[in-house]
């Protein structure tokens, strides 16, 4: 196995478990995105690949090697950070210099490696400006080049595009996925913003409370989460949830007794003009290809599309009808009812 | 009548606060004769003769470089030492930062005269009395954590992911202070070495105690001895006051965006 291996990693913070016994493997050439709320241990999880923390229980192995103890410097892994932690004092060139200085790699060739490097990501028009100069793009791609150049096995990344205005993101967004396709490496990134999980990962872990709660491809975390907590925290605009009662008092029918809670994506639930329709719209969002409205329901909000050229406005009576998705369905504890279970009973 | 009243003020502290230095001044270029005697109060023609007899004083040569050696002895001391500090309490001391910033001040705080008795015996103790390696020693007491307290707030401002990134490029500790806060804190560096080298420079109390010789006299020492038993020179000490005064007006002058970064970061904050 050549890629990373995780076991039982535990680690504490003032006695408070952050990480608590968490298990993960990610094969070779993989981008994982690691997707959590803020504080949820995904910073945790990176320093302890990294080396910059160490866990308290535990072991990670690199390509079957044990490294858990191993310092940064020996475990050869590449982190771009928030900020990309460019030093401020240092050009393009000398930041992209600086890790391969302390390899003690032979001048000549520490010069050839440089310039590979920065002609790669194109930035030899600016390799001698300054950090401050830069801009967005050229920051990020020094960032990377700083990680590249001592040619790592794992790069690591650290909610990289969380501050950036959408268009910048976007297309830097588009240069990592490139590169990874490029170098076929190890990349985890970490991130609070679903929609850069689902746009970025083959795989995606979400973490919460200390412990991954579903590792899938994007699709499988959209359309079959393991957690009511996860079907939330994908997608736009949310996942409607009911609980069983209400459910049944919209859409009388078959429904697994073990059922506690329903959700329904919004694209899955159209809305249709009913004169003696239950809902009234409240709200018509459009995000440009479709369009969603908001109808009150039991003093909280539903979420449903509706078809192109509908004559639905503010304050029209709708009906809403299942769009051939199965709805999704959760336990009291919030744990999703196995698939194949559905319709059973 | 807002702008009068200000350029009134304005001037009355210029006066307050730099007439001592005119006067001063005026005194070494006057005629020794015609010091005491007002009016005139500026002298026909300046002569430099006091000038002349202070610059030709083996004694007080000796006493200027001694005050260099000091002041940069104790100064090297504390830059390097309390750099260092500063940079182990910034990065790794956490909820204990506080108090090894308010220990240090508490240096501060402690009127010099009560730990002359302390210092005096230790002194004695390691055969450094009458020394410029002792007199060093004991400035260096007092400069490196001037040095910390403003290295401190200068090495808390550089962002943690530049450490956390130095670190995954396989720096150890002493590498990144050397390669990246040293660098980034250059001009913290130069305000608190500026603050120690003024306060070596002015230093007499342990000068004095400490020192029985011109061996290690120190320049304020020096100035003060000027006085025989019957007369006063007030021609030559004024004269030997504005040689060693005009360094430091230098660095007020040319460095204060500095000297004012030292004294914000190390008194208003914290």
């Amino acid at each position: 196995m050549n890629g990373i291996e995780m076991r039982q990693i535990v680690k504490r913070y003032e006695g408070h478990p952050v990480l608590d016994g968490v298990n993960l493997s990610v094969s070779p050439g993989e981008f994982l995105v690691i997707l959590g709320a803020s504080g949820g241990g995904k910073t945790t999880l990176l320093n302890l690949i990294a080396g910059l923390a160490f866990p308290d229980s535990g072991s990670i192995r690199f390509a079957g090697e044990d490294v858990t103890r191993y310092s940064p410097g020996r475990r050869n892994v590449a982190f771009v950070f928030q900020d990309y932690a460019l030093y401020p004092h240092l050009t393009v060139e000398k930041n992209i210099r600086f890790p391969l200085e302390n390899l003690k790699v032979a001048r000549k060739e520490m010069a050839i490696k440089v310039d590979e490097t920065l002609e790669r990501l194109h930035l030899e028009s600016v390799r001698r400006k300054l950090p401050h100069q830069l801009s967005g793009g050229q920051k990020q791609r020094t960032a990377i080049g700083r990680a590249l150049v001592r040619n790592p096995s794992v790069f690591l990344f650290d909610e990289p595009l969380s501050n950036l205005d959408p268009q910048l993101r976007d297309h830097l967004r588009a240069e990592l996925k490139q590169l990874h396709r490029e170098l076929q490496k190890i990349f985890i990134y970490v991130t609070h913003d679903p929609i850069s999980a689902m746009v970025l990962g083959d795989r995606v872990a979400f973490l919460s409370s200390g412990n991954f709660r579903q590792v899938g491809t994007p699709e499988e975390l959209y359309h079959r989460p393991a957690l009511l907590e996860v079907a939330r925290s994908m997608g736009y605009p949310p996942v409607n949830i009911l609980d069983r009662e209400s459910w049944l008092s919209v859409f009388p029918g078959p429904v697994p007794d073990s059922a506690r809670q329903v959700g329904i994506r919004p694209e899955d639930w159209i809305a249709v003009e009913d004169p003696r329709g239950l809902f009234e719209v409240d709200w018509i969002q459009s995000v440009g290809y479709a369009q969603f409205v908001s109808v009150g329901f039991l003093g909280g909000t539903l979420w449903a599309s509706v078809e192109k050229g509908t004559a639905v406005r503010v304050g029209t009576r709708v009906n809403l009808k299942l769009s051939g998705e199965s709805p999704m369905l959760f336990d009291g504890s919030g744990d999703a009812l196995p698939a194949d279970r559905e319709g059973d009973q | 009548m807002k702008r009068a009243l200000n350029i009134f003020f304005l001037l009355a502290m210029g006066i307050w606060s730099l007439g001592p230095f005119v006067w001063q001044w005026l005194t070494s270029v006057k005629d020794p004769a015609a010091v005491s005697r007002i009016p005139p109060l500026l002298p026909d023609m300046p002569i430099w003769t006091n000038y002349a007899s202070v610059l030709q004083n083996r004694e007080f040569m000796r006493v200027i470089g001694n005050s260099l050696a000091v002041s940069l002895g104790a100064l090297g001391v504390a830059l390097i030492v309390g750099s260092l500090g500063a940079f182990g309490i910034s990065r790794f001391l956490n909820r204990r930062k506080h108090l090894a910033l308010l220990t240090l001040l508490v240096v501060f705080m402690i009127p010099p005269v009560s730990v002359v008795t302390p210092f005096y015996s230790l002194l004695v103790r390691l055969r450094l009395m009458d020394t410029l390696a002792g007199l060093i020693l004991i400035d260096s007491v007092f400069c490196v954590p001037l040095v910390v307290w403003v290295m401190v707030q200068v090495f808390d401002e550089i962002p943690d992911s530049l450490y956390r990134a130095a670190r995954v490029d396989g720096c150890p500790a002493w590498t990144i202070f050397r390669r990246i806060y040293l660098p980034l804190g250059q001009s913290g560096l130069i305000s608190a070495g500026l603050l120690c080298l003024m306060f070596c420079w002015n230093e007499f109390l342990f000068a004095l105690t400490f020192t029985s010789t011109y061996a290690a006299r120190t320049i304020p020492v020096g100035i003060t001895l000027f006085s025989g038993q019957f007369e006063f020179p007030w021609g030559e000490i004024s004269a030997a006051t504005s040689l060693v005064t005009f360094p430091l007006l230098l660095i007020v002058v040319f460095a204060q965006r500095y000297l004012v970064r030292g004294l914000a970061g190390s008194g208003l904050k914290g």
